[in-house]
């Protein structure tokens, strides 16, 4: 917004006039007495991504995505969606933009994973998978046929006549993933789909978001998980305190935070303080280890000039370049407006 | 989406939620498991009841006693036997007694302890006595009928279809009552479950975001209404059942009270009424409650349970003014109003009457539980406040 950086709002009027556009948000705030949980956040979903919500707990994306799928209202702004198409049972096709835009989306066309996960513990799995995809408007047969299969995908078709209290953590995050998408949502809200699964699986489980991407489902992830998100988001809005920090693609981020390079030296023997600090292209120098000094490149530095400068300063075993990771431009990037309580420690 | 369809969906669900065939038809198991055990039981504690007793009677010249055919007594003149070796007799279970006639008016029995046919040896003594005075007084048995006859008294009422109420009538009355309260009682205890425990295991948002609020509670009604209702059907069958096993079996036949079809068609309808209009309160307060094991307001959904009660008062005075009043008002109607019908005759006027405003109250009760249930749902951690619960019912829109 203001603060220099382009915001989403910039991309979200872009976007509004005709890319593709499944849902508007504009200057939404949500308060909780004296409390801004989201503060005037402005940002647009293009048909077919994956969006992230990015920030540390009490960032306020949980309000947001409950905004989102009209749990909580916002106080001022709005949330506008575009008219979404809901595919005939067993087809599977993004929808066709129409020219007729409505400010809400039918339940068949949104799923939606809430942070608090809940399902009925005490019966079993299928029978609750069949229900809320009817919730959703599936014909019981369908809501069945679809639950079977996604059980199946994710592993767990023998366990369909169990009860949700007799799968592991892991598992009944699937079943929780299975809920929110078994009606096949054209635009599907994920609020911290990773939390709860191992390593394995969260492997497995970005796959998965790749594959729904594929087949053309919009996503919309909340996580603090940086690490994975920036494997998966095509878009990503940084949030804190309730606003946005930083938004657009990764590489947008990475040019906009100036983080774009990182040269890390090896070198032998222990790395000199100040080493190259000198030179113009330089923006910043770290010692990441003893042995190592990283550098942080300047915003259209080159980096032939900058390696001819380094010459014969230093005693160098190995170089690599390193891309600044999501993680580093957010922390960059909160400290840099003195905000980041959470990501700071 | 089709709201009509969805309501059902919900319906559907929480009436599989909770109604099991399985355990009705188990209650019902248990029931004559119980009538048989009553009866088995109640057979062996009078194991022996039939069999002979032998009496020895001393001085009977001075009182005939003739029992009955098929009685169980043998009365035996103790002839030369001493009163001590009598005594021993009993105490050695050689007999079961030993009757020491003393006139018309005394006798005395020695037992060993309370003998089970003391009341059948009254009886005898008591009949053997007034023979004798009968004929001391030389009456004959039709003279002493003629002076004991009660006066023929015939009440005529000139209210149409007024009449007594028996205790067929009573009996019919109080057992529509404990129906009724079985039925409010199962819909809160299934609203209790279900929505403190969909609050508990957060099923909420995921619902919300699906389907209006007032779509899911109205869901929630009618499963619910439909399984309680069921639910104390399956109750009353069993309490039948329990009772019915061991008559039958002892060769007497329950006369079970009836009740007249259209009587039958008003019950009903009150009934299934009058649990949708409880059950908009319990989904309203139940909806409030941030953890059932703490909070204080799960004493406030037992509250129905009082004006129903009332309705008790209606088999002493089923035409009293303070129960007419309470037959048309929608929160006891459903209970007081059938028991009336029973009990005498009710106005048509004020049927109608009943059924209106029990409509009316189940559609406004059922917007402002929406209300509640849209805002309430969502709060957790916190319990709203009673002041905060009526600015929802007043201002809530759109739910």
């Amino acid at each position: 917004m203001q603060r220099g950086i382009p915001d989403a709002a910039v991309d979200s009027r872009r976007t509004a006039a005709g890319d593709g556009v499944i849902v508007t948000v504009q200057s939404a705030v949500k308060r909780f007495a004296a409390v801004s949980a989201v503060d005037g956040i402005s940002f647009a979903v293009r048909r077919g991504e994956i969006f992230a919500l990015l920030g540390p707990n009490g960032a306020g994306k949980t309000t947001l995505v409950r905004m989102l799928t009209g749990v909580l209202r916002p106080d001022a702004g709005t949330i506008a969606y575009q008219a979404l198409r809901t595919p005939a049972a067993g087809e599977w096709a993004p929808a066709a933009p129409s020219p007729a835009p409505r400010s809400w989306p039918q339940p068949a066309d949104l799923g939606y994973l809430p942070e608090d996960r809940g399902l009925y513990k005490d019966l079993p799995i299928l029978r609750t998978l069949v229900y809320f995809g009817q919730l959703r408007g599936l014909p019981r047969p369908a809501a069945e046929a679809a639950s079977r299969e996604w059980l199946r995908r994710l592993g767990l078709a023998e366990r369909a006549g169990e009860k949700l209290d007799a799968l592991s953590k892991g598992n009944q995050q699937k079943v929780q993933f299975i809920a929110a998408i078994v009606h096949r949502p054209l635009f599907a809200v994920l609020d911290e789909p990773f939390s709860g699964l191992d390593p394995v699986n969260q492997e497995a489980f970005l796959d998965l978001l790749r594959e729904l991407r594929a087949e053309g489902m919009t996503i919309l992830l909340s996580a603090h998980q940086m690490q994975l998100v920036e494997r998966v988001a095509d878009r990503v809005l940084l949030m804190d305190a309730g606003r946005e920090v930083l938004a657009g693609t990764l590489s947008e981020l990475r040019q906009r935070a100036g983080a774009s390079r990182r040269i890390v030296f090896r070198l032998r023997g222990e790395a000199p303080e100040g080493a190259l600090a000198d030179l113009p292209a330089v923006r910043a120098v770290e010692r990441p280890a003893p042995d190592e000094l990283a550098v942080v490149l300047g915003d259209g530095a080159s980096l032939g000039a900058f390696l001819a400068g380094v010459g014969g300063r230093l005693d160098i075993l190995d170089v690599r370049s390193e891309q600044a990771t999501l993680h580093d431009i957010y922390v960059q990037a909160i400290t840099g407006r003195g905000g980041g309580r959470e990501a700071a420690q | 989406m089709n709201q009509t369809r969805l309501v059902w969906t919900v319906a559907g669900w929480e009436f599989r939620r909770f109604f099991k065939l399985r355990d009705q038809l188990l209650s019902l198991l248990v029931g004559v498991g119980i009538g048989l055990a009553f009866y088995g039981v109640t057979k062996l504690i009078n194991r022996g009841d039939a069999a002979p007793v032998r009496l020895a009677v001393m001085h009977g010249e001075s009182l005939p006693l003739t029992p009955a055919p098929g009685s169980r007594l043998r009365l035996e003149a103790a002839r030369e036997r001493g009163e001590p070796e009598l005594r021993d007799a009993v105490a050695r279970r050689a007999i079961d007694g030993l009757l020491i006639l003393d006139g018309l008016e005394r006798a005395e029995l020695i037992v060993p302890r309370e003998p089970p046919w003391r009341a059948e040896l009254f009886e005898l003594l008591t009949a053997a006595r007034r023979q004798a005075a009968l004929q001391a007084a030389a009456l004959s048995p039709a003279d002493l009928a003629h002076i004991l006859a009660p006066v023929d008294l015939t009440v005529s009422f000139q209210d149409s279809g007024a009449r007594p109420s028996s205790k067929a009538a009573k009996l019919t009355a109080g057992i529509l009552i404990g129906l009724m309260i079985s039925a409010i009682y199962l819909g809160f205890a299934y609203f209790f479950t279900a929505i403190t425990g969909e609050k508990q295991l957060r099923v909420t948002e995921q619902v919300v975001s699906a389907i209006r609020p007032q779509t899911w509670i109205d869901g929630k009604l009618l499963g619910i209404t439909a399984t309680a209702f069921l639910g104390t059907i399956g109750f009353g069958l069993t309490v039948v059942i329990t009772v019915l096993v061991p008559r039958l079996l002892a060769g007497q036949p329950l006369a079970l009270p009836t009740l007249e079809p259209a009587a039958t068609l008003l019950f009903a309808l009150f009934s299934i009424l009058g649990v949708l209009f409880w059950n908009c309160f319990f989904a309203a307060v139940a909806a409030t409650i941030n953890d059932p094991n703490t909070s204080s307001r799960s004493t406030v959904m037992l509250l129905p349970f009082i004006p129903v009660a009332l309705a008790f008062f209606a088999l002493g005075k089923p035409d009293s003014p303070i129960l007419r009043i309470l037959s048309v008002l929608p929160g006891t109607s459903s209970a007081v109003l059938p028991a009336r019908l029973v009990l005498g005759s009710v106005p048509a006027v004020e049927i109608v009457l009943a059924l209106l405003l029990l409509a009316g109250g189940i559609v406004l009760l059922r917007r402002l539980a929406g209300r509640i249930f849209a805002v309430a749902m969502l709060m957790y951690g916190k319990e709203p406040s009673w002041r905060e619960i009526l600015r929802w019912a007043r201002e809530a829109r759109d739910v």
